[in-house]
């Protein structure tokens, strides 16, 4: 289990820097947008579409980073409640549902890629294949259904407790 | 057609009170919403790729970066010497510092919990030390948190805008005067109470030297409302540029000015970013798609004549309609509650004179309060824990300044002048 973790935890590393790469991308680009237009008086066309499809991948890796993290929001007041072992278990069968449901929207998500990649409808204003944005869906939800499959076992063979909420802790 | 939507809706619930991911619990109830309707499943693919590709939805991460590098840096830091040195001098000197500072920090960040965070982790020892009881300093604190989503910018004002396709700009001018009127509100009660009890001592005035040097320290901080409202007031910007440029602007200031910034730290920002915009843009997709299936089932209508239906006075309507998001607002998130319910309601609203502008500010402020209430008040958490003290015996403390966010949420409702006049 700790090596799974420990490639989990690089999985998720490199998901983070490449999603920090994509948020500078972001910034970078909009701020030459308005420099470009104040400035210059020249506006130009890539930019917001670039900004654009920068924070789709960025949404579905941070969508990823949320799950491995436990970031997500939940509404945990009425399961404080039960004993430790009730709450280890509904906690775990929360992630069971949680992986089949990304794993599941993953799927579908490919199906649709598959359209538009065959449709060969590439950006407006850049030559990019539109299947690559798309990509992200699957790509993110994918990681999301792996991380979540992970902590269901853990929780399940006992091997992670419920009270550690913020860190991927192994017993 | 009413019993899918009550299988739709008992099944939200139960995944939400089984305490699974808000995200997943939304996306899995718009899922058995298509299976019940014959729906394409693409439908949902679709829209989970619709939501972000759109340029005013960027203003939110922007935003939630700059508020990061500006708390995690120095910039942030210098607004409460400033406040202390304008307002130390007045009885229950900190207690109107934190709400001040609160106020400030509004301006830096979009988030309510991040701004209690923040501003209580220092204030709350400090006026503890002061002799203010613990747990009413906390709930001051606690209480000031609002005024962080409240204050431009907002993150439930971008996603309000984007989801009822209405002017940012103009909702980000809209929320400066209720942010600032409850914030005089909490002043006042701050006052009074330190008055009523005696709890803390004064501090000596001043000078005008020392009001000046802490201005002059605070002036990168001051420097953030004047360039995010000034742009897009004047014209210049964009919200999503506005909050680009908010971005440059505190890495700038953090990495060549005050020079706090080195790499780990930065990465450390990036993703502590990441986390909390996860999070939230989970939730902006899977509820996107749940209401699609709403508007499939024809849910915006059944509402419609429901509350319609329940008197022709638009004071009542106005009554139920705040019924409705306080409900709502104590157990569910208020992300959710913007994209799901605001295209429902705001038909409503637009058939009793509301505007779109009116009514997401005065949805703002009702929601607002559902940081404070239990079961699920986000501030509530994060105040606990900040403060050390007890989670119900903070909620009760909370209550007055609750109350006080409704009356003005309902005066926005029924005075649009309040919100307008600075459009």
């Amino acid at each position: 289990m700790i090596k799974i973790l420990n490639i989990l935890r690089k999985i998720n590393t490199i998901s983070a820097l490449a999603g920090a790469s994509l948020y500078a991308l972001m910034t970078g680009v909009c701020f030459l947008q308005v420099v470009m237009r104040y400035f210059f008086e020249s506006a130009l066309q890539w930019p917001e579409e670039c900004a654009r499809f920068a924070f789709i991948w960025l949404a579905y890796l941070a969508f990823a980073i949320s799950m491995f993290t436990k970031a997500h929001l939940r509404v945990d007041a009425l399961v404080i409640r039960f004993p430790l072992l009730a709450q280890r278990i509904i906690e775990a069968i929360n992630m069971l549902i949680s992986a089949v449901f990304c794993f599941y929207i993953a799927w579908l998500a490919l199906e649709m890629i598959e359209v538009v990649r065959e449709s060969e409808i590439t950006a407006m204003t850049m030559p990019i294949p539109l299947a690559l944005v798309w990509l992200s869906i699957p790509v993110g939800f994918t990681l999301s259904g792996i991380y979540a499959l992970f902590y269901s076992v853990c929780l399940f063979s006992g091997r992670l407790t419920v009270e550690d909420k913020n860190e991927e802790v192994l017993i | 057609m009413s019993s899918v939507l009550g299988v739709l809706f008992l099944s939200l619930i139960c995944l939400l009170l089984m305490g699974a991911p808000v995200a997943i619990a939304l996306g899995l109830s718009a899922l058995l919403g298509m299976y019940f309707g014959e729906m394409s499943f693409m439908l949902l693919i679709q829209r989970l790729y619709n939501t972000f590709d759109a340029f005013p939805l960027l203003a939110v991460p922007f935003f939630v970066l700059a508020g990061d590098i500006m708390q995690k840096g120095t910039i942030a830091n210098s607004l409460l010497g400033l406040c202390r040195t304008l307002i130390g001098h007045v009885r229950g000197g900190l207690g109107l510092i934190s709400v001040t500072t609160c106020l400030f920090y509004g301006a830096l960040s979009g988030s309510a919990p991040a701004t209690t965070a923040a501003v209580g982790g220092i204030m709350i020892p400090a006026m503890d030390k002061d002799g203010y009881p613990r747990l009413y300093a906390t709930a001051l604190n606690t209480a000031g948190g609002c005024l962080g989503v409240m204050i431009p910018p907002s993150v439930p004002l971008i996603l309000y805008g984007s989801t009822v396709g209405c002017s940012i700009s103009d909702l980000f001018i809209a929320g400066i005067v209720p942010g600032i009127l409850v914030g005089i509100c909490f002043m006042v009660m701050a006052y009074v109470s330190a008055c009523r009890n005696h709890w803390g001592t004064r501090q000596a005035r001043a000078s005008l030297w020392q009001k000046l040097k802490a201005t002059w320290d605070a002036r990168w901080a001051l420097m953030v409302p004047v360039i995010v409202l000034g742009g897009i007031y004047g014209g210049i910007l964009t919200p999503t540029e506005a909050g680009c440029v908010a971005v440059v602007y505190s890495l700038f200031v953090e990495a060549f000015i005050t020079r706090s910034l080195t790499w780990k730290k930065l990465y450390d920002i990036f993703f502590a970013s990441m986390r909390t915009t996860g999070a939230i843009f989970a939730i902006i997709a899977t509820a996107n798609a749940l209401s699609i299936v709403l508007v499939y089932y024809n849910t915006q209508e059944i509402l419609y004549n429901m509350i319609m239906g329940i008197s022709s006075s638009p004071i009542i309507i106005l009554l139920v309609i705040s019924a409705i998001l306080l409900f709502l607002g104590t157990f569910v998130e208020t992300a959710v509650i913007i994209l799901v319910m605001a295209p429902m309601l705001l038909p409503i609203a637009t058939a009793i004179d509301i505007t779109p502008v009116q009514f997401g500010i005065f949805m703002l402020v009702l929601l607002a309060t559902g940081f404070l209430t239990p079961p699920v008040g986000v501030n509530l958490f994060v105040g606990a824990s900040v403060g050390n003290v007890s989670f119900s015996k903070l909620s009760a403390q909370c209550l007055p300044f609750c109350g006080v966010m409704i009356l003005v949420g309902l005066a926005i409702g029924f005075f649009p002048k309040m919100v307008t006049f600075l459009l």
